[in-house]
């Protein structure tokens, strides 16, 4: 599996020489495999920096399970650990956020998580942003493109060129199979929480997961076919949707597509309450 | 046909519990389809161990790990 991950590293060019890394790290099985993963083969390199970022989201009873694994694995490997909170970032955590929202709990969470990671990678002077999405993860988002006809989506999901402001996201455990990466922290003797979000909701993700699994275990080698697929659309992808240029927020300054981005977008819309 | 006596326990917040006979000659792989588990989403631990699906089954105790996406 670390041979795959490197040679995955390899083809991409996702880290080289130079770069500064920083780690997404909930502390959830993926981010510290990762987190293991990268440490172990980087460990020596003096000319690659990695350091982790923790974006403690303010849900009870879930994270506080995770943060002091993630804590753990830094201090093993040395890195630099750097842990942001919705609430001192936003003024309230995400379940204070829930008790008068209108949208869905993911909504909250992803736009201004994304947000704080990459404020704070920029911050940290990263140049690459890798997350711990495995082979089941991406299989599900393509075929869940696919299946709202939203190719643009799609197209997002091929690494992406660096924009002013954008740390580049990699995701180095992308052909790596869900299983095996529970598989791996066990024979490590990783300690990992098995606990679901629980805001975890998201019915169509559910029911194509499902029918993967039981795709995959008919027809092995399937979920490495869908990601190999958009692989080879690549090109075609990248022509029919070329990437927007970014501007600046109008509020905040962070990169966006529009104005104003979504993270001050969702925060005026909670002032307003 | 010589049978086994496999007590199957499930980890994780819902913990199921399951006692079977077996056949002798059985894999993992067979085991988990009639208690109608997908072994794409579990992995099977022996005496603290993962163990391959298509190993033949043994008498005793097996747990399942389920692997979830926790994010």
């Amino acid at each position: 599996m670390e041979k795959r991950v490197r040679r995955e590293l390899r083809t991409g060019r996702l880290i080289q020489r130079g770069d500064s890394v920083a780690i997404a790290l909930s502390g959830g099985k993926d981010s510290l495999v990762l987190t293991y993963i990268l440490g172990k083969l980087f460990e020596r390199a003096k000319n690659i920096t990695l350091s982790a970022i923790t974006v403690d989201e303010g849900i009870a009873g879930y994270r506080e399970n995770t943060i002091p694994l993630a804590k753990k694995i830094c201090a093993e490997f040395g890195l630099e650990h750097v842990i942001v909170s919705f609430e001192e970032s936003f003024g309230s955590t995400l379940d204070q956020m829930m008790r008068d929202a209108n949208k869905k709990p993911c909504t909250y969470c992803g736009v201004l998580r994304k947000y704080l990671l990459n404020k704070t990678a920029r911050d940290l002077g990263a140049n690459k942003l890798a997350t711990g999405h495995n082979l089941d993860d991406e299989a599900q988002t393509i075929l869940m493109n696919f299946i709202h006809a939203d190719i643009s989506k799609l197209a997002r999901l091929i690494p992406q060129k660096t924009q002013k402001d954008m740390v580049m996201r990699i995701k180095p455990l992308r052909s790596i199979y869900e299983k095996e990466v529970v598989l791996y922290a066990l024979v490590n003797n990783l300690k990992v929480d098995m606990e679901e979000c629980p805001y975890s909701h998201e019915p169509i993700r559910a029911e194509i997961r499902d029918f993967l699994n039981e795709f995959e275990h008919k027809h092995p080698g399937r979920k490495y076919s869908i990601l190999r697929s958009l692989d080879k659309l690549r090109n075609c992808l990248s022509t029919e949707f070329p990437q927007i240029s970014l501007n600046s927020c109008k509020l905040c300054g962070e990169p966006t597509s529009g104005e104003i981005c979504q993270a001050c977008n969702l925060m005026r819309e909670m002032l307003q309450k | 046909m010589l049978s086994l006596k496999v007590r199957i326990e499930m980890l994780g917040s819902n913990k199921q519990v399951w006692e079977i006979d077996v056949d002798k000659g059985t894999t993992y792989e067979k085991l988990l389809e009639t208690i109608d588990i997908n072994p794409e989403t579990v992995i099977v631990i022996r005496d603290g161990f993962p163990v391959p699906i298509d190993d033949l089954v043994e008498e005793g105790e097996i747990k399942l790990l389920r692997v979830i996406s926790g994010g």
